[in-house]
């Protein structure tokens, strides 16, 4: 096997070869025979599939010698760029799928193909530029109409992608992953001779991936990886606009100085308070100006986490012989990159809850009368300071009466709790519960809706459900813009100053102190026919201990609160929180004022306190801490269960 | 005798030792060598005098307002904010198991780092910065006497008078909410 495997090692010997098949047609005997022979080998490096670094005679290292290769910037770019191109490759692979005739498609992935490439030979990633190659003498040859798309041809290129996606990863980790690159060298050698037999893909690709790493797995796996970069590309205009502000700001300044001049040598008061409060709204427009563009920077479309799940629906409904149609809409929709990013794992799962769970087999599809392709719906639309991505599926719903058996058995409800259909809904995020009777390799464990409600919840976003039996599942994520700048309610309790994320505020009341009922040991007030819980915010975080934990005060001049608290002491401040149909009143001494502020943590030593956000920094220097409405929630309703024995 | 030494430029990040400038210790004999010294820092808590290393003091402020925060640990007194970071400040009193006491024109917030965990500690009063020799020192010997002494990582002898050195890392564990690995992260 001497011969055969060397040229094959080095890669334009072999390129040679297939120029030379291309020109003879399928009489270049040569190099039909090549392949062939290597077979053999392929089930040996199957055989030592747990033994890494394996130095087979077809594997070359993964990282050759290259000048550039020792600096750290430039392997920086390639790891930046050599993102993109993937993203872009996996997209338009996916997309020449579907339209395999379309050649500005398959020239824009030749292109892609190319750089990388290039720049993966420049660098002297071998291993990286030897996949790249082949990759891009099946696409020419697509290109040049000798070979058409298929399903198969596809599963193959793909296959290589997710192996590149290793390699790279090992660029970016600085050492080589071990992962073997022959036997899908062989394969798409196969590919490029127009040999590759039906059916034969998984086998022979699955010496270079071990079995427990699906496809459909490997899929997600790259999508994971790529989801923590620490550049952001921004807009020139963006950049352009901030320059200008700035300009502005340096006017603003100047103006300042002009001011602190006329004071200095006297100038009347009244000129003096004209030219500041003018200068002051100028100032504060440009830095209005200026916040908006900072937080636009960090923008980003929430398409680059949607687009990734083309792969994921298209490998998991092969692997589980699903018809199912993505659509994506909305993904033009921006949101603070740290989102972005942090989304990607939530949304995995419910996509693949979607496929697995949700959309039925063919065959069960046709006989319910709908049709035998099933549709996921992803999209995503701002409202107002709220972003909404749904996940719809046409597929067989949620049945309430199941999940509320399981919620029984599982001890999560009793017998005879009356819960409404989002009660029911919202069991499924309880930690360890799932419905799924048999569990696949997809989905099913019953780990994941818990998590995926804690990293919504970690984003400060609320995640909803709504199904109907039958007729398919609506998941609702719902996400602030940012988690920067947050519009906050300052309120007052027992002397000391708390903000309410606006996000959470529904609206807030004056009540008379009479006006407050009892129901049981709850107290509630009617409002609009409807009955609000009541929570009062000093007893929910413990205030009165304040006096014996706090020694050091800082005396402050004025007695102003004193007076106030005297006035307010016949009514009572609600501000009413939660969702719109899980809300509740929390009772605070005054509201203050409304102010955007920016959540701090406020450190390791101080880690998690219960029902607190962060802390913000008021215009004064003072802190104040921000609720986490939440948590709040929650303790609330544990008192109220408490309450109610 | 290099106890106290070793731990100081071991456990602490001895940066910027050199903010003071020393002219010879307080009894006036000032021909000595000022590299093989330790600064520290004297503070009060009550009455009593405590010394702490100057290469972990950031700076010292004066009282300024400090946020409580609901259901935090015991000996944090709140937050406060150092333009624009927020960071927890310890009640030295409570932590030492000292009566309470209240704020008066001598208290004190010193600013102290240790291994980038950034923490204020309440103090009733701040005397003065000494240098000392290693040979003032004495490893602790005082474990298990009294709500506090844990916290004292030596003993530094002024003339007749003996003085607990504290130890900052040690505070700052036994504070934190959840544990630091600090050795960890020296690591890392």
């Amino acid at each position: 096997m001497d011969s055969p495997g060397k040229q094959v090692s080095e890669g334009d010997d072999e390129h040679m070869m297939l120029l030379e098949q291309l020109a003879g047609g399928d009489s270049g005997n040569d190099a039909v025979e090549a392949p062939a022979s290597l077979t053999a080998p392929s089930t040996e490096a199957e055989m030592e599939d747990g033994v890494e670094e394996d130095e087979a005679v077809e594997e070359i290292e993964e990282f050759g010698q290259s000048e550039f290769g020792s600096d750290p910037e430039m392997i920086k770019d390639f790891l930046v760029n050599g993102d993109d191109l993937m993203e872009n490759l996996d997209e338009q692979i996916l997309k020449l799928e579907e339209s395999p005739n379309d050649i500005e498609i398959i020239n824009e992935i030749f292109r892609s193909a190319h750089t990388l490439k290039g720049a993966a030979g420049m660098f002297g990633y071998r291993a990286i530029e030897r996949i790249m190659h082949r990759m891009e003498n099946y696409f020419d040859q697509i290109a040049k109409g000798k070979q058409q798309v298929t399903g198969d041809a596809t599963d193959v290129i793909l296959q290589a992608m997710d192996i590149l996606r290793v390699l790279i990863d090992a660029v970016r980790q600085g050492k080589p992953s071990g992962e073997k690159t022959a036997p899908i060298v062989r394969v798409l050698n196969q590919l490029c001779a127009g040999k590759l037999k039906a059916g034969a893909v998984k086998k022979k690709v699955s010496g270079a991936k071990s079995e427990d790493k699906a496809p459909e797995k490997a899929g997600a796996e790259a999508v994971k990886k790529t989801a923590q970069s620490t550049t952001i590309r921004v807009d020139l205009q963006r950049l352009d606009a901030l320059v200008n502000l700035v300009g502005e700001l340096v006017i603003d300044r100047t103006r300042f100085s002009n001011i602190e001049e006329q004071l200095r040598t006297g100038s009347s008061v009244a000129l003096v308070a004209g030219n500041m409060s003018e200068t002051v709204q100028l100032f504060g427009r440009h830095m209005n100006e200026v916040q908006d563009i900072i937080m636009k920077v960090r923008m980003v479309p929430i398409g680059n986490a949607f687009n990734k799940f083309n792969r994921v629906v298209r490998d998991l409904s092969k692997s589980l012989e699903k018809e199912i149609d993505l659509i994506i809409e909305g993904e033009q929709t921006e949101l603070d990159k740290t989102i972005v990013e942090q989304i990607g794992d939530p949304l995995i799962h419910l996509v693949r809850n979607a496929v697995d769970h949700g959309i039925e087999m063919p065959e069960v599809r046709t006989s319910a009368g709908k049709s035998a392709r099933g549709t996921i719906v992803l999209s995503a639309r701002q409202e107002g300071n709220q972003i909404m991505i749904n996940i719809e599926d046409d597929g067989k719903g949620m049945d309430q009466e199941v999940i509320r058996q399981k919620g029984i058995e599982r001890g999560l409800i009793s017998e005879d709790d009356q819960l409404s259909e989002r009660d029911v809904f919202n069991l499924i995020f309880e930690p360890g519960f799932s419905t799924a009777a048999a569990v696949t390799n997809i989905s099913g464990r019953g780990v994941g809706m818990d998590v995926v409600k804690k990293e919504i919840s970690k984003l400060k976003g609320v995640i909803e459900i709504q199904s109907k039996l039958g007729a398919g599942s609506t998941i609702t994520i719902q996400l602030p813009l940012t988690l920067a700048i947050v519009q906050s309610l300052l309120v007052r309790a027992n002397e000391d100053i708390f903000a309410i994320p606006l996000s959470s505020v529904i609206e807030s009341l004056r009540i008379q102190p009479d006006e407050i009922q009892m129901v049981g040991d709850a107290e509630v007030i009617k409002r609009r026919d409807r009955v609000l819980p009541l929570l009062y915010l000093s007893d929910a975080l413990d205030l009165g201990k304040k006096n014996d934990h706090v020694w050091y005060r800082y005396e402050k001049e004025s007695k102003k609160s004193d007076r106030r608290k005297e006035m307010g002491s016949e009514r009572l401040f609600v501000v009413v929180v939660g969702t719109a149909d899980r809300s509740f009143g929390l009772v605070v001494d005054s509201l203050l004022n409304q102010q955007e502020m920016v959540i701090k943590s406020m450190g390791d030593i101080m880690g998690d306190i219960n029902c607190v956000a962060g802390g913000a920094i008021l215009g004064n220097g003072e802190v104040v801490l921000v609720l986490d409405i939440g948590e709040l929630e929650q303790q609330f309703r544990i008192r109220s269960r408490v309450a109610a024995v | 005798m290099k106890g106290i030494l070793e731990f100081d430029t071991d456990q602490y990040d001895a940066d910027d030792s050199g903010i003071f400038a020393i002219r010879g210790s307080l009894d006036g004999e000032n021909q000595e060598e000022y590299t093989e010294k330790v600064q520290c820092i004297g503070l009060k808590i009550r009455e009593e005098l405590f010394y702490l290393p100057i290469s972990i003091v950031v700076e010292i402020v004066m009282l300024m307002p400090i946020t409580y925060v609901p259901q935090s640990g015991r000996s944090i007194e709140g937050v406060m904010n150092l333009r624009g970071t927020i960071l927890p400040v310890v009640n030295l009193r409570k932590l030492m198991g000292v009566e309470k006491g209240g704020a008066t024109p001598s208290t004190r917030i010193i600013i102290a780092k240790s291994h980038n965990y950034v923490v204020g500690f309440l103090v009733d009063a701040i005397t003065y910065v000494v240098s000392l020799h290693p040979s003032d020192f004495e490893q602790n010997s005082m474990t298990g006497r009294g709500q506090g002494s844990e916290f004292i990582g030596g003993i530094a002898k002024d003339g007749e008078q003996i003085i607990g050195v504290l130890d900052t890392l040690k505070i700052i564990q036994s504070v934190a909410a959840s544990d630091i690995d600090i050795a960890q992260e020296k690591q890392a």
